[in-house]
This record gives structure tokens, sequence and C-alpha cells, in this order.
């Protein structure tokens, strides 16, 4: 490059992003900005329809809050082992990858199926999309809607995690799709953070 | 993730443990103030004050942001001040508008 070509030419010539990082890792940090506002979003809508109701049911009444605390110790403790894979996965241990890969799905899988649980437990107590036993139609509607997107959010990730671990004991894997998978992963264990703490605690 | 691999791979993985414990504590605190007598306005604060501590805590460690290159982490930022004005700035304008109404009922 000629020194007048330089002195117009923009810093970024087109061969390294100016973020510094691989293009599938910007493409999913954008992706959970902008999912994050989808859900911050749903959480708004949330709050708007229940300072809007005259009442609102005692969640004690509806959930059992000892079984919801296991359901977040369940996803905080999978986003660790995800870290772990990660960081696994940077200094080249192919056991310790597969090894934290599995316990992430582990905890995943226990997550969906104590949600499962739940699910089926508040509606064989009459909780439907549009009514419940409650009176507050908008407080199974919004548990429903949340939760379930949610939980969607994790089927993806847990999918998309056998999809490395399989990869990963087959030693095809890479660093930065296993980075990849985890960011998505910490980013449903991020949402929760939100939704248990609105949606359960308050 | 090829940017900050020494920040990561050395380490081992005792730090990842020791932000379990926090995240963990954080969580049991959260659950004292939702069971707490104080108001829903108050807990409400305080509960979303905890939760972004721990996003935080979350974004930063667990997801490395912090080895990032500066547009990275300027570009998440935004992104999450953005989501923070619709989180907190909406719904407490809304609120207090429906409040209002109530109370003038």
């Amino acid at each position: 490059m000629s020194n007048s070509t330089a002195a117009i030419a923009p810093p970024w010539t087109g061969t390294a992003s100016p973020f510094g990082v691989p293009w599938q890792k910007l493409m999913m940090w954008v992706f959970i900005v902008t999912d994050a506002l989808l859900f911050a979003g749903l959480l708004v809508a949330y709050g708007v329809v229940r300072v809007a109701s005259p009442t609102w049911p005692e969640q004690s009444e509806a959930f059992d809050m000892n079984y919801i605390t296991l359901m977040t110790f369940t996803l905080i403790t999978s986003s660790a082992t995800m870290a772990c894979a990660v960081a696994a996965a940077m200094a080249g241990n192919k056991k310790h990858v597969t090894l934290f890969l599995w316990l992430t799905i582990l905890g995943g899988f226990s997550f969906l199926g104590m949600q499962a649980y739940e699910w089926s437990h508040f509606i064989h107590e009459g909780a439907r999309l549009t009514s419940n036993p409650w009176g507050v139609p908008q407080f199974s509607a919004a548990f429903f809607i949340i939760t379930g997107f949610h939980g969607m959010h994790v089927t993806t990730g847990v999918t998309i995690l056998l999809v490395v671990a399989i990869r990963a004991a087959l030693g095809k894997y890479s660093a930065q799709g296993v980075e990849n998978a985890g960011l998505y992963w910490h980013f449903v264990d991020l949402v929760w953070v939100f939704v248990f703490a609105l949606f359960y605690l308050v | 993730m090829s940017t900050h691999p020494e920040s990561v791979g050395s380490h081992g993985y005792k730090g990842y443990w020791i932000l379990w414990i926090v995240l963990l504590v954080v969580t049991m605190t959260m659950i004292a103030i939702g069971d707490s007598q104080l108001a829903k306005a108050s807990q409400a604060v305080l509960l979303l004050l905890g939760s972004s501590v721990k996003a935080s805590l979350i974004i930063f460690f667990y997801m490395h942001l912090r080895f990032e290159n500066r547009n990275l982490i300027l570009l998440v930022l935004i992104g999450i001040f953005l989501t923070g004005i619709l989180m907190f700035v909406i719904p407490a304008y809304d609120g207090t508008n429906i409040l209002e109404q109530r109370l003038y009922r």
C-alpha cells in the first residue's frame, strides 16, 4: 500500500474484524444482545400487566419455591461446567472438554425435566393460557409465555451442546465452536436470572 | 476466543467454581429479599439490582467479555444499556401512570 493510499484508507482493511474476533463469535454476541432485548420486552410486558392488575396471586400459593430454587441452582451449576468446558477447549484438553460438556448437558436435561414437571403440575392444578384457579388470567398467561419461551431456548441450547459434545468425543471439535455454544448457554442462564427474580421472587 | 487463550486456558477451573459460589450466595440473598416483608416496589428494585450483579458476573467472567476487544465490549454494553432502559425506565413510567390512575379512580 502506498503512502497516499495509507493516508486515506480506513483502519480496517477487510482482513481482520475491528472487533478482534471471528465472525461466528461476533454474530453470536449480536444475536445475544438482540435476544436479550426480546426477553426484556416480554418481562416489561409482564411487569406492566402485573402493575395494571388490581390483584396478583402470591407465588408461594402457586409454586413450590424450594423446587424453583433447585431449578435455578441446576442452571447456575451447568453454567459453571460450561465455563470449564470452554477453558478445557482453550487448553486443548479433549478429555475435560467432553466431560464438562456432558455435565452441562446433564444439567440442561435436568432443568428441562424439572420444568416439564412444573408445567404439568401447574396445568393439573387448573392453570390454562387464558384462565386459572387464582382468578387472574394474566398470571398463568405470563407464566406459560415467559417460561415456555425460556424453555425453548434451553431445549435449543441442549441440542447445540449435544452436537458439540458428540463432535468433541469424535475429536472433531474446535475451541471456537465450544466457546460459541458456551456463549449461548450462559445467555440462557442469564435470562433465567431475571425470570427467577421478576416472576418468582417479586 | 483466539484473542485470549492464555487468559482462560492456563488458570484452570478454580476461578469458575469460586464464581459459582458467589452466584449461589447472591441467589440466596435474593431469595431472602423475596421472602422479606419489604414493599413489593422495594423488593423489585433490590431484586433487579441483584439480577444485574449476577448478569454482569456471568457476562464478564463466564462469557469472558472482559478479555475481548474494546469495540466488542462497547457493542455489548450499548445493547445492555438499551435493554436496561427497556427494563427499568419504561415499566417505571407506565407503572407510575397506572398507579396514579388507580389512586384517583
